[in-house]
Order: C-alpha cells, then structure tokens, then sequence
C-alpha cells in the first residue's frame, strides 16, 4: 500500500454508510417512486436484501488478500495484463463517480439553495476540501468520518421525530397493492449503487484490526437501509404517490415541519445532514482514486495527484451533460448500466479468485 | 539563508491558512439576500379578470409602516389601524407573468418563503386554477404547508376587507383554519387530492359580508368548496359542511341541536368533544357499498327539555337522537355529492385500499359509478358530559323521584 495509516472497522462502516446513504435519501425516493408508487419505501430493502451478495463477495475477497490492495491481488488472479486492465476499471470507476457525485451535490445545492451562485463556486469549493482532505492521508479521513457522519445521524433522527405530527398512515397503504413487481423494479437503481462496495477492496489492507470486520461492515449494510427505507416511508407518509412527482422529496418533508408558531423553517438543517455526509462520501471516492491511481501506476508518493486528480474530477463533472434535466436522465438510464456492469466485474473477480483457490491454482503471500 | 527560511514559513502558513480560503466560497455571496432588500410574501391571492388573464395579489409585510405613522412622537409605540402589511397586485397572462409584473414596480425582491395562506378567487377557482397552482409547487422557496383557500367573489376583496382582530390577512385565516378545522388543509393535502385517481378535493370556503365596514362583520370560513376534475362545481355550506368535516375527521368547535322526546320544549343542543369517523367498504350482491362508520362522544350544554339526562336512560334517548341526527345530514351530503359528482370524501381510495385489483377495474368508470354508489351511514353516539347541573333547571326534585 502506498498509504501507511491506518483507520479502524468503526471509521471503515461510517465510510461506507456515506456512500449511499445521503445521495440515497435525496434520490431514491423520486428514482424508486417513480416505479414503485405508493411502495417506494420498500425498494431500498429489496436492493439490500440482494445487494448484499456483492457486499459479502468483496469481504471473502479481501480476506483472501488481507494485505494487498485489489490493484495488486487483481495481477494475481487475473494475470499480469489481465490485472491490469481490471486496476483500471477500479481506477476509473472511483474517479467516474467521484464527479458524478460531485455533480448531483452541485444540482442540488444549486436548485434548492444557492440558484444565483455560480456553479463552479459551489462544485469548486466541496472539491477543494475534498483533494485537500485525500491528500492528508487516510486517517485523516476515516477521522472525519467519525467526526462528522454520527453527528448527521443524530440529527437525521431528529427531523425525522419531527415530523411525526404529519403522519398520514392510510397514505402507505395498500401495501403491494400491485403485487411486488413495482416496487422491485424501484428496486434496481439502488442495487446498482452497491458497485461502491468494490471500494472495500482497497480499504481493507488499511484497516487496524481485521477480526470481525464483516459484522462492521454489515451494521453499515443495515443502516444504510433502515435510512433510506426510513426516509421513503416518511415522503410517503407525507405526500402519497405525489412523493415522485417532487424533484427533492425529502427537502420538502423537512421543509414540511412545524412546531408552533416558532420552531419552522429549518431547512438548513437538512443541510446539516447531508453536506457533511456528501463530503465524506466524495472524499472517500476520491481517495480511492489518488491511492489507487498512484498503485496502479507505481508511484511512491500519492499526495501530489490529489489536487490535480480533483482539479479533473470537476472538469469531468461538468463534461458533456449541461442541463439538470439531461443529468438527471442520464442517472435514471445509462448510469444503471455503468453501475452495474462495475458490480458485475466485482462479482467475476470474487468468482475467478474463489474457483482459482478451490483449484489450488492461486498463490497466496 | 534567513530570507529563504521566513519564505518558506510564508508558504507553510500559506498552506494553512488555503482551507480556510476555500471556506470563504462555501458561503456563496451570490445568493445573499438581506432582510432590507426582500418582499415578505404572507399571503397570496390568485384571481381571473374578465378578458381572462391572472391577478396575482400579495400581501406583503411592511415593518416600516409603524415608524412612519407615529411621525414625531418616536417614543410613541401607537400602532396604525392600517395593520402592518400591504396589498399589491398585478395583472399578467400566467401566475408567474404576473408576479413578474408586480416586481417591476415592487422596490424589493419578492420573497416567497415566508408564504403562508393562498386565496383563490371563486372566478378562476371555477375555471379550474390547477394550471397556476403549478407556479407555487414550483417555486423552490415556497413550502408544501402553504394553506389555500377559495373565496367568495373577487379575491381582491378578501384582501380589502375590513378586519380588526388580527394584524395581517395570513394570520387571520390560520387562526380561523385551526379554530374550524382539526387538521388544516395544506398545499401538500391538495396535490395528492388533485393527482389522485379520483381528481376530487375540498377547499375551505370564506364568505366575505356584503356591508363592508364594522357593523358588516368579518370574513369566515363558510364551507367547503367541491372540486371536481380540477374545477369548483360547488359549495357544502350549512349542516352539509358540518357533516363533510364529520365524515372527513376535521369536526371541532361545534355545535349543534336536536330535539329528544315528544314534549315541548324538547331542544338539547350539545357540542361534540370527540368523533371518528372510518369508512368500510363492502361488498354486497357483487356491487360495492360504502359503509361510513361516525362514533362520536357528546357534551351536552343547554337542555331545555323536561328530561334529567343524569337518568341512563334519558341519555340513551338523547344519544339516539344526536345519531339519527348524524345519519340524516351526512347522507345528505353524500347525495349532494353524489349530484355533483365529486367523490370528496375518498371512496375510491378506501376501495383501493381494500381491494386495490378491483379498483384497476372500477377506476376508468368511477366518474359514473360513485354517483350510482350505496351507501350506508352507522352513527353511534355517547354522552360523555353534562355540564354542571345534574337535573333541568326549575324542575322540582319532587317531580324527578315521583314514580
């Protein structure tokens, strides 16, 4: 590994909790209702009920290779040039959604709360922060994770108590009214976002302790879930199936909130939530990046492509696709099979690994 | 050697110091907005004129007003009988046109966040007002709890209208909302109406009194008014809008009287302290019928009839009345709205929620069958409370004991 620290199982799970969980909240419940209608609350669980074959496949396959990163173990699977080309699939996909991710902060942010500032300000800013953090190293960032995500937790909890006087039951039901199939095809944006967990595979030799690692890294599965299910079930409860008509449908339930006379308007406290949970979802995409970009390549020294590995994040967050609605599209669609087609090379390394080791063909350190 | 060394501490405090520097821009100036420079938004009015286009009128809040009116006297915190808003209004072909027509002679930017109650005017609100309505769900300041309204008339009158006890129009109608209603009606309520399969919604309805002036009275909630496909068709005012807050769990602060036993006088009136009402629908002969089960508890506060109700059961009689009296106005409302062919009350929606496969079936026809629908109302009533006097005032205790 390039990076010498070292970050706990505790700081891994908060890691991997932000890379689904606060897009997750602003997005699937539009994404899956569209599907899904009055059920989109239950798409998210299908998609982890499924989804966690890929999570377990890369926790077998890094205890495989419990000190090398999947850079480096892909050679030993794959072969040489074979390996290589699979570093750069990893390399690029945690490039490519670092400035997806970018991109849908940058909308959000835009549309909902600063719509006069320029948008390379607001993209330019998070990303700076970003570059500076993953240059700091890995400790760093698993610290801020600790730092920040329990925080936004605690508050996501609050707001979500606070709208409890809101509630409107009948609204969830009938529960399957059309069978299961809606909601499973609500299901399959979400499971395709379980590509990220590919990322285990180079945060795993940095971690301190690697005993019971899969009961961590299965509390974050399951947080993951109860918040998204949690902030479906709650738009719901809200709006009904107009839930999938809203652009942002968990701003509109905070924004919904109202206790008394006084205690409204607390909007900014979703903000709260999500920018520091974006921020660490970005950074832990970005670093994966800069290490993974210097291990493939050979460098000794990751630090000095941070700033201009961010610097082509937000050139390429911008490439291409100019207007919201076409991003917006462009999700719903063709990024589905980007996605997934990273999930199912994931699941081929962890096969090709597993057959090879049961051939006796693989060699270990 | 010195000076290559102070340099480099230059550039390590450089170094720190750039996160910060970075933070600067997460502010985002751009968007400032200081409370000087905005149009407080409180309440908005949507009309129709006669050619045809939208009036908006906003009535925005003026915190200047105050200073101004007690001139010279500054010590004096008297405050003007104008209240503390203005009302400005604007003609233009869409919601949107008009309000930015409106900002061309407003001084200050229009803030919409702070937007509170929406008034539609009867006119546009017959015409079908859904297409501006697309305006305030779009706006990305205003929030989904906005209340809306429909008024009698002219919107523009409302927004005249004479009124002392609340400073401004927006305060007024959520104080009046919450006094009549349960749970208020907001924006979020009536889009989910207005996209269901049924296309059916209520809106509160104010009247506004003819004689303007002290003595006229102020505007009040008078009823419900009834959409239909997105159109006003019509009004539940009365024991009808009574019987509608019934069936939809909205009752409170009412009161109401019927007659128990066959002497005269024979009126007890009572106010209802709790009521919930479920609708069931069943399957009868293959044909759907609709069961709207109203249990409700009742606080007797004036009984001019010659019958303690601390007997059993006197209170039984009374409870039968008030029970009968429940079925009789709420199936009326359910046949006026059977006539107008706007299922208010979610009939759909409860067979949905039964049976969601045999809704697919009824849905495309619903329009022509809700109005055909049976349906069936169960009252049952309790006296809870009788006030502080046990036995009908002015009758003997002889005449109560005699056998």
């Amino acid at each position: 590994m390039v990076d010498k620290g070292k970050i706990s199982r505790g700081q891994l799970a908060f890691m991997l909790y932000s890379l689904m969980a606060y897009d997750g909240l602003l997005l699937i419940p539009k994404i899956a209702g569209e599907k899904a209608g009055r059920d989109l609350w239950l798409s998210p669980v299908w998609s982890h009920l499924t989804g966690i074959m890929m999570v377990l496949a890369m926790l077998r396959l890094s205890r495989m290779f419990p000190e090398e990163s999947i850079i480096v173990y892909s050679k030993r699977i794959l072969g040489k040039w074979l390996g290589i080309a699979a570093g750069f699939i990893f390399v690029f996909y945690a490039f490519y959604l670092t400035s997806v991710i970018l991109r849908i902060y940058t909308d959000f942010i835009s549309s909902v709360f600063l719509e006069n500032t320029p948008t390379v300000v607001i993209s330019g800013g998070i990303m700076f922060l970003v570059a500076y953090t993953a240059r700091g190293g890995v400790e760093v960032l698993g610290r801020l994770a600790q730092l920040f995500i329990p925080a936004t937790i605690v508050v996501f909890v609050i707001l979500s108590i606070l709208t409890i006087p809101e509630w409107e039951l009948s609204n969830a039901l009938p529960i399957l009214g059309k069978g299961p199939i809606p909601s499973l095809k609500g299901a399959t944006v979400p499971f395709t976002w379980f590509a990220g967990y590919i990322l285990l595979g180079l945060y795993y030799p940095l971690l301190s302790d690697k005993r019971k690692v899969t009961l961590f890294v299965m509390t974050a599965w399951f947080g993951e879930m109860i918040t998204l299910a949690a902030s479906g079930l709650i738009s719901v409860f809200l709006f009904g199936e107009y839930t999938s008509t809203l652009n942002y449908p968990f701003i509109e339930v905070v924004r919904y909130i109202a206790l008394g006379e006084f205690f409204q308007h607390i909007d900014a406290l979703l903000l709260a939530v999500w920018l520091p949970g974006t921020f660490i979802e970005l950074a832990t995409y970005h670093y994966a990046t800069v290490t993974g970009i210097a291990e493939w390549t050979g460098l000794k020294n990751y630090r000095a492509l941070s700033f201009t590995l961010g610097f082509l994040v937000l050139v390429v967050s911008y490439w291409g696709i100019t207007s919201d609605i076409d991003f917006e599209r462009y999700l719903a669609t063709s990024h589905i099979w980007f996605d997934f087609s990273v999930l199912v090379f994931g699941l081929l390394l962890f096969l090709v690994a597993w057959i090879r080791s049961k051939l006796g063909a693989l060699k270990y350190n | 050697m010195r000076k290559n060394k102070s340099i480099s501490v230059l550039i390590q405090l450089c170094k720190r110091l750039l996160p910060l520097a970075a933070l600067l821009s997460l502010t985002g100036c751009w968007d400032s907005d200081e409370v000087n420079s905005l149009a407080i938004v409180t309440s908005a009015g949507i009309d129709r004129t006669k050619d045809g286009a939208i009036e908006l009128i906003l009535e925005i809040v003026a915190p200047q007003q105050q200073q101004q009116q007690s001139g010279t006297g500054q010590s004096s915190g008297q405050k003007g009988g104008k209240g503390t808003t203005i009302v400005r209004y604007a003609i233009g072909d869409t919601a949107a046109d008009a309000q930015g027509r409106l900002q061309w002679k407003l001084p200050r930017t229009i803030y919409w966040g702070q937007l509170q109650v929406l008034v539609v005017g009867e006119e546009l609100a017959r015409d079908g007002f859904r297409e501006q309505l697309d305006y305030l769900v779009r706006v990305n300041e205003i929030r989904l709890r906005v209340m809306p309204f429909v008024t009698h008339g002219k919107a523009l009158d409302f927004f005249d209208s004479h009124f002392l006890l609340e400073q401004t129009k927006a305060g007024f109608l959520q104080s009046e909302a919450a006094r009549v209603f349960h749970k208020p009606l907001t924006l979020s309520r009536l889009v989910q109406r207005l996209s269901s399969d049924e296309d059916t919604a209520v809106l509160p309805f104010i009247n506004i009194p003819e004689d303007r002036g002290d003595r006229g009275g102020e505007p009040y909630i008078k009823g419900y008014a009834v959409f239909n496909q997105g159109r006003m068709v019509g009004t539940l005012t009365g024991n009808s809008f009574l019987a509608a807050k019934w069936a939809t769990n909205q009752l409170k602060n009412d009161v109401e009287t019927v007659n128990v036993g066959n002497e005269s006088p024979a009126r007890v009136t009572y106010t209802t302290l709790a009521a919930k009402s479920r609708l069931i629908p069943i399957r009868k002969n293959g044909e759907w019928q609709m069961n709207i089960r109203i249990e409700s508890e009742i606080n007797m506060i004036q009984n001019t009839s010659r019958l303690p109700m601390a007997e059993p059961q006197n209170a039984r009689l009374l409870e039968a009345a008030a029970a009968e009296h429940i079925r009789e106005v709420v199936t009326q409302t359910v046949r006026d709205t059977q006539r107008m062919h706007a299922d208010i009350f979610a009939f759909g929606e409860a067979i949905k929620r039964r049976n969601p496969h045999e809704w697919s079936r009824l849905e495309p026809q619903w329009n022509r069958f809700y109005p055909e629908m049976d349906f069936k109302v169960e009252a049952s009533v309790k006296l809870r409370r009788i006030g502080m006097n046990s036995i009908p005032l002015g009758r003997q205790h002889k005449e109560r004991t005699k056998p």
